[in-house]
Formats: structure tokens, C-alpha cells, sequence
């Protein structure tokens, strides 16, 4: 297939506002550009959090994505992203 | 109607310097028990009392999100490692933003009591009147 991307991690978490909804482990992200679907498996959640919008899947290093929709089946979590990625804060210093 | 729960929303509050820190809007009841059980003990009477020594560190602690001080960050910090961040603080350093944090919460507090007025939010009449045994202020002490 053309055009396509496939992004892992060990751990992400899924918010909602400040608030930690899931705890989330083995993530990836796969698809193309205007469909990206997020996987992961979730290790511990808030079911009232995890129920309310807007929500956001943030990783360890920064990246950040909108969640569109949400499923959860068992442990696994799948969620379609909307595209708005990015950095908490990128440090650009004179050298 | 407005919602029945507390979105987890922010507020930035100037401080001097330029500086800045990131709060929560309101405290949610899980967090507001949580900020009364770091400081209050249960005296030898049963009763549970607010201590002033750690009411306002324990306040501060269920506010503050981030800050714009550069040496230490605590975004996403543990209630342990935001705690050291405030105790290495200069004590008035962390006046500045006890004082913002408290007069935040009473600001949230005042709109919240507005809100409800302006939507008609009061809590109806009870139509059982409360047992006379039952203990009145669960809480007493002062705070700073």
C-alpha cells in the first residue's frame, strides 16, 4: 500500500483535559494521511473519564493526538485520530 | 443545565517576575477530599480538624498543573516530586503562590455560587428534616 505509516511505543496515556483517563502500553499508530487509527492495551482507567470528550492521546516524548472515535474491546484500545499533532515544547537555543 | 461534574479545565495565574502558573479551574470532589485529607488529622475526640501548617501547601498541591519557572519542571509530576519542587521554593516565593492559588479558589468559588443563582442551581426544600443526632461540621480549625 502507498503511502503509509506505521508509528510504535511502549507507553502513552489517554486524557481527558489535565486528568489521566488510561494508562496505556504497547501503542501504534498505522494508516495514512487522514485516516490514522491508534491501538493500544490499556493497563489501568478511569470509566467516567474515558467516557467524556474531547480526549487526547499523549506520549512520552510529546507527541499529542485529538481522538475521533473510541473503541475499547477487553484491554485493547482502538481510536481514529484527528490530524493536529504536536510537541508539548520544542527548546531551540543560539548556539 | 449546566453539567453536574467538573471539567478538568486550566487557568493561568500571573505571578511576579513574569511568572506563571497553570491551575486547575476547580477541584473536582475526589481532588477537594483528597486536599482535606493531606491536611487534617482526626483528633483524640474522633473529629477530623484542618491543619494550618499544611493547609496551604496541601491547597497549592491540589491546584498547581505546571509552572513557568525554569530550573525545576512539574508537569505531570507526582504528588511527591511537586511537593519537594514546593518545599525548595523560597518561602516567599511560595507565598506568592499560595496567595494565588487561594485567591483563585475563592474567585471559582464566588462564579460558582453566581452560576447557580443565575440558573436557578439551589437545592430544593428537603422534605425530611435532618436527624438531630447527626454531627454538625465534620471539619473545624484554622486555616492559613
Amino acid at each position: 500500500m502507498a503511502n503509509t505509516l506505521a508509528v510504535r511505543g511502549a507507553a502513552a496515556e489517554l486524557r481527558w483535559g489535565y486528568a489521566k483517563a488510561a494508562t496505556l502500553r504497547d501503542w501504534s499508530v498505522a494508516g495514512q494521511p487522514g485516516a490514522w487509527t491508534f491501538t493500544a492495551t490499556i493497563i489501568d482507567g478511569d470509566t467516567f473519564r474515558v467516557s467524556q470528550r474531547p480526549l487526547q492521546v499523549i506520549t512520552p516524548n510529546g507527541w499529542t493526538w485529538a481522538v475521533g472515535t473510541l473503541q475499547i474491546a477487553g484491554r485493547t484500545l482502538t481510536a481514529s485520530l484527528i490530524p493536529q499533532e504536536r510537541p508539548h515544547a520544542v527548546l531551540v537555543r543560539p548556539t | 443545565m449546566p453539567s453536574w461534574f467538573v471539567r478538568p479545565e486550566t487557568v493561568r495565574l500571573p505571578l511576579s517576575d513574569g511568572q506563571w502558573i497553570l491551575v486547575k479551574q476547580r477541584l473536582n470532589t475526589g481532588e477537594h477530599r483528597a486536599h482535606l485529607a493531606r491536611c487534617s488529622v482526626v483528633g483524640s475526640d474522633g473529629r477530623r480538624r484542618v491543619e494550618s501548617l499544611t493547609h496551604g501547601l496541601s491547597l497549592v498541591v491540589a491546584y498547581l498543573l505546571d509552572w513557568s519557572l525554569p530550573d525545576v519542571g512539574i508537569r505531570d509530576a507526582s504528588e511527591a516530586a511537586l511537593t519537594a519542587a514546593l518545599d525548595n521554593l523560597e518561602p516567599d516565593r511560595f507565598v506568592e503562590i499560595r496567595e494565588a492559588v487561594a485567591a483563585h479558589e475563592l474567585a471559582m468559588e464566588a462564579a460558582r455560587e453566581t452560576e447557580k443563582n443565575v440558573t436557578g442551581g439551589e437545592r430544593p426544600a428537603s422534605a425530611i428534616s435532618p436527624s438531630p443526632s447527626e454531627p454538625a461540621g465534620a471539619l473545624s480549625g484554622s486555616v492559613n
